[in-house]
């Protein structure tokens, strides 16, 4: 029996697999995986920050977030079991894992006003920036007498 | 699941979606394609199919099964939060499987639960391995 999947083969899949290769392999050295897990994306306006983390399947009890300064930290517990019990497992590309991501946020955050969600394996997370990290209109006097 | 469309047709649609964000329409979302990681099991009656689709809402996930070829494609849009500067995300997933003889598809079962998809394949009554009793003389 054949699970071959990526059918028909092209240049994107070939591409698709090194890049899935080289992960992998990184993962090995690093001993879990790599720096760059959670995926984030990040939007801003001048009164703070939104950041959404992708992680699939994790039990939002197990996350730890925290902030300091203008620096993110993300950390978290994926456990991956089989969907019924006795189940052999015929491939392997989700594996349970720890994870913890840092990220530098482009200003200072408030971290009591933060607000997280968890909904469909995406973390949602919401960061007020204080009053004191604002950018500030400094008044130009002349001295013209 | 929907056994509606025959898995090329979803292709093509899901292609041209691609098409249509890539030319800017309907909204300026930044198009992520992505190829979902994924476990296979097998138990003595079921196979099953567990994939990473982080975003996703049931609505927004097809699962076709067609001849020997199952595809899975999903739309997972993460919109920019309102206020915020910067654009929307779409990830675009999607994944092809040769399926093996003897899976019964019109008894396949799909579930989302935390943007992880499970799907089961039961196999078909010929397909499962039989024991055979050994009487003695």
């Amino acid at each position: 029996m054949m699970w071959n999947d990526r059918h028909p083969m092209n240049l994107w899949d070939a591409f698709s697999e090194m890049q899935r290769v080289f992960d992998e392999v990184g993962r090995d050295f690093a001993g879990g995986v790599g720096a760059d897990y959670p995926a984030m994306n990040l939007w801003s306006n001048d009164h703070g920050l939104a950041v959404t983390a992708e992680m699939p399947g994790v039990d939002s009890k197990t996350l730890d977030i925290s902030t300091v300064g203008n620096t993110l930290t993300i950390r978290g517990r994926r456990t991956v079991s089989p969907p019924v019990e006795g189940a052999k497992c015929l491939r392997d590309e989700i594996g349970s894992l720890e994870f913890s991501r840092s990220i530098q946020l482009p200003f200072d955050v408030d971290a009591d006003s933060a607000v997280a969600d968890y909904r469909n394996g995406i973390l949602h997370l919401s960061l007020k920036r204080p009053e004191s990290s604002k950018p500030r209109r400094i008044a130009v006097s002349s001295a013209s007498a | 699941m929907s056994d509606k469309k025959t898995i090329h047709e979803v292709a093509e649609h899901e292609k041209h979606a691609v098409q249509q964000q890539d030319a800017g329409e309907p909204s300026e979302a930044a198009v992520l394609k992505v190829e979902p990681a994924a476990n296979i099991y097998e138990t003595e009656t079921d196979f099953y199919i567990v994939a990473d689709l982080p975003g996703a809402v049931a609505e927004d996930v097809n699962v076709i099964a067609d001849g020997s070829s199952l595809a899975i494609a999903a739309k997972a849009p993460v919109a920019r939060p309102e206020g915020m500067d910067g654009e929307d995300v779409l990830r675009q997933f999607e994944r092809w499987f040769s399926l093996p003889d003897g899976v019964d598809q019109s008894a396949a079962e799909a579930r989302l639960t935390d943007g992880v998809l499970t799907l089961r394949l039961p196999k078909a009554a010929e397909a499962r391995a039989h024991r055979i009793a050994v009487k003695g003389s």
